[in-house]
Order: structure tokens, then sequence, then C-alpha cells
């Protein structure tokens, strides 16, 4: 056996391993990144719950979380068809969009505007019928006043813009018509998403001159009873397009924005922004502020069909339960059709799958039984979180295992410290999910017990004093 | 005729000092009178605890002549002696605009009016803070308002109208030494300038009847005209009452009379503007002690003792001599001058 040996050039070695460089280097920073991301995903703080049943904070509100957005995905009355099971939601706003584009509500008779209501009464009385009020996100603009008729850009002549916005708030608001009392006009919807026109702030499509023109006509409606104007109804909160409607001097009542994120953190993030922003205009600080849609994705997705978009929601309305918006719209009620696959955004499948009722839409009223008064309350995790509250005898802890990258479970110590000695009722009760309840003797002022939270779950826990 | 132009700029030069002076210090007093003067309190401002106690304090405001609307509240202290557990709004703030955030060493919470037609105006809690305290002092450690803190009013613009924060001094003892027998304030229990002193937010050791301790005069936010008050209040007979007087701190013990009276003229003259009194007083039943605050405000057109108040606060003193070494060198000038040129003409 001989071997052979044959030598190479320093030119053709240089060449190869050059070639390896490029083929393997980025094949590298891939595992490396794969890694990362995986051992970012498993690590994180595992909670350790701690009630000072003594110690009350302030008073925990229940309404906020009670609003809901419906999209534009028929051009029909959505609500129509669900209306006891939206009612039971006790909704205080319902918002929906497509005002001018989906129910042939202006039109022209020469230079001459003309108004037809029929059809988006229809919707509003289905709003009503809910027991909400109604959130109408002043869009697109009527063809027959855009330029090109082209429904996401400004108008010919913006005058008419202004009494199209006058005619509506008239119709609604007015005390000569259909007589609303505290109805919402949010002026437009995402402005700022190409799909919806690409507005900015400045240029040929100018947001706010939209706004100005809507803040024109809503100075001109008259004999309306109180209602709000405001916006920007951004797809993400934008410090650029708060400060730009503070400072354009217009009419506004309340700040508005979108929020798709899916971790429930940076909820509580925005609300500090907002704040932070509008401390110096002590005019502006205290004004409502909505989040008229949000979600963990704006794409559609098989998690709102589950209990990963129930526990994400519980997540989001856990960093909110203090300090939180004045309303918090989730998205949306109902899924648009042809969504058999479970992708849809609604807490209720679309009619064509039977209208059947998504984990999400259980959540609304499970929460209302937390209102009291809120509990100190340590130990939270990275995908534990929770919040607790006492009313008369009872405590009460909500639980919300939310794992935005994987199927994280968690046992979860909690201590209910500072108790009376006695006997207790200790009932666990998951969303859409088992109920047990178990009776306790309480003698040395605390009681621990362990929980196994499975992934994206929300949990009740109640301990009710027994005489 | 030469000497009587340089008696007449003599003239003018005297007149004219004192009218300078005199619109200098007006000028002084306009501004201060633009100034905003809303002051943030921590309540009580002393404390005495054990190692791992926990104790409450009560953020209070005293909005002055604002009408404030929101306020962001942060507080900073040694994170190796004291933690934060908790922080949430006061009676006198409705809305949590950004829920408490509780840090190592730091502890914050915005606030807000209701709304901007309901401003917030007189003295009341504007926040209530849980500490636990972690390790013993050997000088007592100061839970501050960070420079941070901000609090908004209507027609303020963005002007922080906080002028003036009191921290509180808190003094950790090891768990193996007694308490001091010194009254060891726990808790505020009294939201001054409104009608319902009992806040419903305050923990549940929050029990005491505010009418055990009580400041009687001055009234919560009054304007007084002296800078040398007399401050009433009652309490259980025969009780010592610790009072502490902010902002330059004056503490002073009394002794409740048969009735429960008890009353302390300010001996020290206190400086034009805002002022917190802390009272503190053993309850002989319950053995806690109670505390009570009050804001009031001590003119700067007091009429007896214009020593220290006389002064514009937000005036400076060295502008006042740098005129007034001026007004010499002129009226030297005129003296000397004309004499001078007298005898070389």
């Amino acid at each position: 056996m001989s071997i052979y040996i044959r030598r190479v050039s320093h030119h053709a070695t240089s060449v190869i391993s050059l070639i390896a460089l490029l083929v393997f280097l980025p094949l590298f920073l891939l595992a490396i990144g794969k890694t990362v991301t995986l051992i970012s995903k498993a690590t994180g703080t595992a909670a350790n719950i701690v009630i000072d049943t003594t110690s009350q904070l302030e008073p925990i509100k229940t309404d906020f979380y009670h609003a809901f957005a419906q999209g534009g995905e028929e051009n029909n009355d959505m609500i129509a068809s669900i209306i006891g099971d939206v009612k039971a939601l006790k909704p205080k706003y319902i918002r929906i969009d497509h005002l001018y584009d989906y129910y042939n509500v202006v039109g022209k008779n020469g230079d001459t505007l003309t108004f037809d209501w029929t059809r988006l009464d229809a919707y509003i009385n289905s709003i009503g019928s809910t027991g909400a009020k109604p959130v109408l996100a002043l869009s697109y603009m009527p063809s027959v006043i855009a330029k090109d008729g082209n429904i996401i850009n400004p108008p010919n002549n913006w005058d008419e813009w202004a009494l199209v916005v006058q005619k509506t708030i008239e119709h609604y608001s007015g005390k000569g018509e259909r007589n609303m009392p505290g109805v919402i006009y949010e002026v437009w919807n995402e402005p700022d998403l190409a799909q919806f026109g690409s507005w900015k702030m400045g240029g040929d499509k100018n947001y706010l001159t939209l706004y100005r023109y809507a803040s024109i006509g809503a100075n001109n409606a008259k004999n309306v009873n109180p209602f709000s104007l405001g916006g920007p109804s951004t797809t993400g909160l934008y410090k650029s397009w708060i400060m730009g409607l503070v400072n354009s001097g217009n009419r506004v009542n309340f700040f508005s924005w979108h929020s798709y994120l899916t971790d429930p953190k940076r909820f509580a993030t925005d609300q500090r922004n907002i704040i932070d922003w509008l401390l110096p205009y002590p005019t502006y600080v205290l004004l409502p502020k909505f989040i008229t849609e949000f979600g963990f994705t704006g794409a559609k997705s098989k998690g709102y069909g589950g209990t990963f978009g129930s526990a994400h929601a519980a997540a989001v309305i856990r960093q909110l339960i203090s300090g939180g918006p004045t309303y918090l719209f989730s998205f949306q009620l109902k899924d648009g059709p042809l969504q058999s696959d479970g992708t849809g955004w609604g807490l209720i499948t679309n009619d064509d799958n039977g209208l059947k009722k998504k984990p999400r839409y259980f959540l609304y009223n499970f929460l209302d039984a937390m209102a009291g008064t809120r509990l100190q309350l340590s130990g939270e995790g990275t995908w534990v979180t929770g919040f607790s509250s006492k009313k008369e005898d009872t405590i009460r802890l909500l639980l919300v295992n939310f794992d935005g990258n994987g199927n994280h479970a968690e046992a979860v110590p909690v201590t209910f410290a500072n108790l009376d000695s006695g006997d207790y009722d200790l009932k666990q009760r998951f969303l859409v999910g088992r109920e047990t309840k178990t009776t306790i003797s309480v003698t040395e002022a605390s009681f621990t017990t362990t929980i196994s939270m499975p992934a994206q779950s929300v949990l009740l826990l109640e301990l009710i004093k027994k005489n | 005729m030469k000497k009587f132009v340089f008696i007449l700029v003599g003239i003018i030069m005297l007149l004219g000092i004192p009218a300078t002076v005199f619109l200098s210090s007006r000028n002084q007093e306009l501004r201060k009178k633009a100034a905003p003067a809303t002051t943030l309190s921590l309540s009580p401002s002393v404390v005495t605890k054990k190692v791992g106690e926990e104790f409450t304090l009560e953020a209070m405001i005293n909005t002055a002549d604002n009408q404030v609307v929101a306020s962001e509240i942060q507080l900073a202290f040694d994170p190796t002696k004291l933690e934060a557990i908790s922080i949430t709004n006061g009676i006198k703030f409705p809305l949590i605009l950004v829920s408490g955030t509780i840090g190592s060493g730091t502890a914050s919470i915005s606030v807000g009016a209701a709304n901007t037609t309901t401003p917030i105006t007189g003295s009341g809690t504007a926040a209530i803070i849980t500490f636990k305290t972690l390790a013993a002092t050997t000088t007592p450690t100061s839970i501050t308002f960070a420079p941070e803190t901000f609090v908004g009013a209507l027609g303020e613009s963005a002007t922080n109208v906080l002028v003036n924060s009191i921290p509180a001094k808190i003094t950790i003892t090891s768990s193996a030494t007694a308490e001091t027998p010194t009254p060891t304030p726990t808790l505020s229990l009294q939201t001054t300038g409104t009608a319902t002193p009992t806040p419903t937010l305050a923990s549940s050791s929050a029990s005491a009847s505010v009418s055990a301790l009580q400041i009687t005069a001055p009234s919560s936010s009054q304007t007084l005209l002296t800078d040398q008050p007399t401050i009433r209040g009652k309490a259980t007979p025969n009780a010592t009452v610790t009072i502490t007087i902010y902002s330059e701190p004056q503490t002073v013990t009394v002794v409740t009379d048969a009735n429960g009276d008890w009353k302390y003229v300010v001996s020290d003259p206190l400086e034009a503007g805002p002022h917190t009194i802390v009272v503190a007083a053993l309850d002989p039943i319950t053995n806690v002690t109670k505390t009570a605050t009050l804001a009031f405000v001590v003119s700067d057109q007091t009429g007896n003792n214009a020593t220290g108040s006389a002064m514009p606060i937000s005036g400076v003193v060295e502008n006042t001599l740098a005129l007034l070494f001026i007004g010499l060198f002129f009226i030297l000038a005129g003296a000397f001058i004309p004499t001078f040129m007298t005898i070389r003409l």
C-alpha cells in the first residue's frame, strides 16, 4: 500500500477555505442564533406567589376590559347573528370601522352630499341591543368625495370631509335624531398602515389635516349630546402621533392606539410611556386612553382559537389591572367567513362555522369575579403572573401561565399570609377547565399550597372564610 | 451753578437708590407670587423600627395655590436597609395613571385627579407606600423624593410645580434591641384638608381614631400672617406630644393638660412659604403611636419680627447687598467728587 500525497497550491487552498467559510459561516451563525433563542425561551424566573391578605391597595376595575371591536371582514351587520352571545359579555363599548365604504352612507347629487343611514343604522341598532355604546371609527373616505374615488385617499375638498363628520355626529349624537349620549368618534382606523392609506404626520397625506377637518366637523355639529372625538388609532403607540395631536390645537377628547404585542408586559410599558409624554401637558394627561384593538399578533393565527389567546388576554389584563387604559378593546367579536381552520381573530366563529365560542370568549366574565380591593401580591414570575383581591370575606387570586414562545408548565407555590385562624373553603376554577373545592384549616395565620399551572392556563382561586 | 448741579445729581442718586431697591424687591415679589409652590412630604417623617418589620408611609401633597392634575412620585432609599413592598395611590388622587413600580432602592407611581375639571387642591395623601426594614442603621437612613418627581398643574404649562419635598428618616434597630420608648410614628392617620379623615385605602392598622390626636390650629392650608404661630391640638390627657415643623425641622415635645389640650408657640421664626407640622403621640390605651399632619403657609407679609422673613423667598440677599454697595458708592461719589472738583477748579 502506498500513500500518494499531492501537493496543492496555496492559491487552491485559499479558494477552498473561502468557499468553506461562505458555506459554513451562515450555518454557524444560524446555529448560534437558534441556541440563544432556545436558551432565552427556557430561562426565566419561576413564580412564588405571596399574598398579604391584610394589605389592601386600590379598588379593582372590571369595566375596562368589557370593550370589543369588530373588524370589517364582511360588509354587513356582523353582530346581528350573535346579539345574545355578545350581550352576555356585558360590553360597555363596541367599535366598528368601514362606516363610509361598507354601508353606502354618503352619496352625491350634483354638488350636494346626500346621506343614507339605513344600513349603518341597522348595525348600530344591533350594537345597542347588546347593551353597548358604539365607537365609530370615522373611516374610510367616501368614494364620492375621495381623490380618484379611492377610499384611502384624501378628499378632493376637505370641507366635504368635515361635513361628512358633522352629519355623522349629528345623526347619532343629535338630540333630534338618534339621540345617543356618549358616542365615541375615532378619526380613521390604523392610518399609518398601507392598507388604510399610509397617512403620515406631514406631507400630502397628513393625518393632522384629516383630523383637523374632522375636528371642524365635530365642532360644527349642532344640538348634539355629549360625545368624544379622538385618535390617532395607529397600529401601535407612537410618540410622534400622540404629540402631534397634542400640539395640533384641535379638539382631542381621547387618545387611541392598537396593540398587537405578544409580551403582555409591553402593554404596561406603553402606559408608562404615554403618561411620561403627557405629564408636561396638564390639560391632556388625564384624557381617556383607549386601546381600540389588541391581541398577540395582527396576523391571523390558530392561537386565537385556543387557550393561547385566552391566556394572553388574561396576562395583558393582569398587566393593566392597575394604571391601565380607560378601555381595552379585544379584537374581535366574530370571525370572518371561510376561517374554519381556526385562525380567525374572533371570540366566536363565523356563521359559516357554527358560531362556536372560543376560550377567550369566556375570559371576561370569569375575570369579573376578581372585583374587590386589590391585595398586595409578590413573587410573580416570567410566565406565571397574577393579582389578588378581597371582597367581604372572600380572598381571590387570579393566576395566569402564559408562555408566548412555548409550552411552559409550572408548579407554583402560593402563600396567603396574615389570615385569620379558622376553616376556609378553597375553590379552584380553571378557565374552561376543571373546578375543585376543599376545606382547609388555618391555625398559624398563613396557608401555603402548590398550584399546578399547565401551559396557557388561567386559574381563579377563592378562599372563603367559613362561619 | 456747578455746585447746584452736583447737589441735584446727589439728590437724584439718593432718591434713585432706594427706588431701585424698592423696584427690585417688587420684581422679586412678583416672581415669588408667580412661582409655583407645591410641596410633597413623607409622613410620618420619623420612624423607628426593628429589622424585619414593615411600616407604611404616606406621601402627602400640599398644592398651595396650584390646581394639580397629575403627579409622578419617585422615591429613593438605601436598598441595603429598606425594601419597598407596595405603593398605591392616596385618597387625594383617585386615578392611578401608571401602576406602582418597585425596584431596588426605588418606588414610583403616577397618580392623577379624576379629570381636569376637578383638579386637586389643598392637602392630602398622594400615595401610600409600605416598606420592610432589612438591616440595622447606625444613623437614620433617608427615604427621599427623587429629583424626577413631577407635579403638573393647570395653567403652569410644562412647569414642575413641586418646589419642596420633605424626606422621612428611618432608624432601624437590630431585632434583639428593645424598641426605644420615644414616640415612634408607625402610620399617618389623618388626611388633612379632607372631610373624611380616615383614609379608606390605608392599611388595616390605620384603625385608630383621628380624634385621639388632632391639630386644631392653624387650619389646613391656612396662610398665616405671623412667623411665630401658635399650634394647638388635642390628644389624650397627660400625653407627651412630639411636634416637628418642616421645612427647617424644629422638634419639641409638649404635654397635654387634663382635658387633652396642647399648644406650642413657635420660638424660632419660620420662613415665609409652605410648612408642614407632624405631631406624634403614644396612645396609652392601644400603645400605638398615632400621628397627624397639617400643612400651612407663612405669609411674607408678616407684621411682627421682620428679621428673617422680610427677605423675599425667591430673591437673594446678594442682590440687595450689591445694590446697597452701589448706592453707597454713588452717595460717596456724590459727596466727594464735587469737593474734589471744586478744589481742582
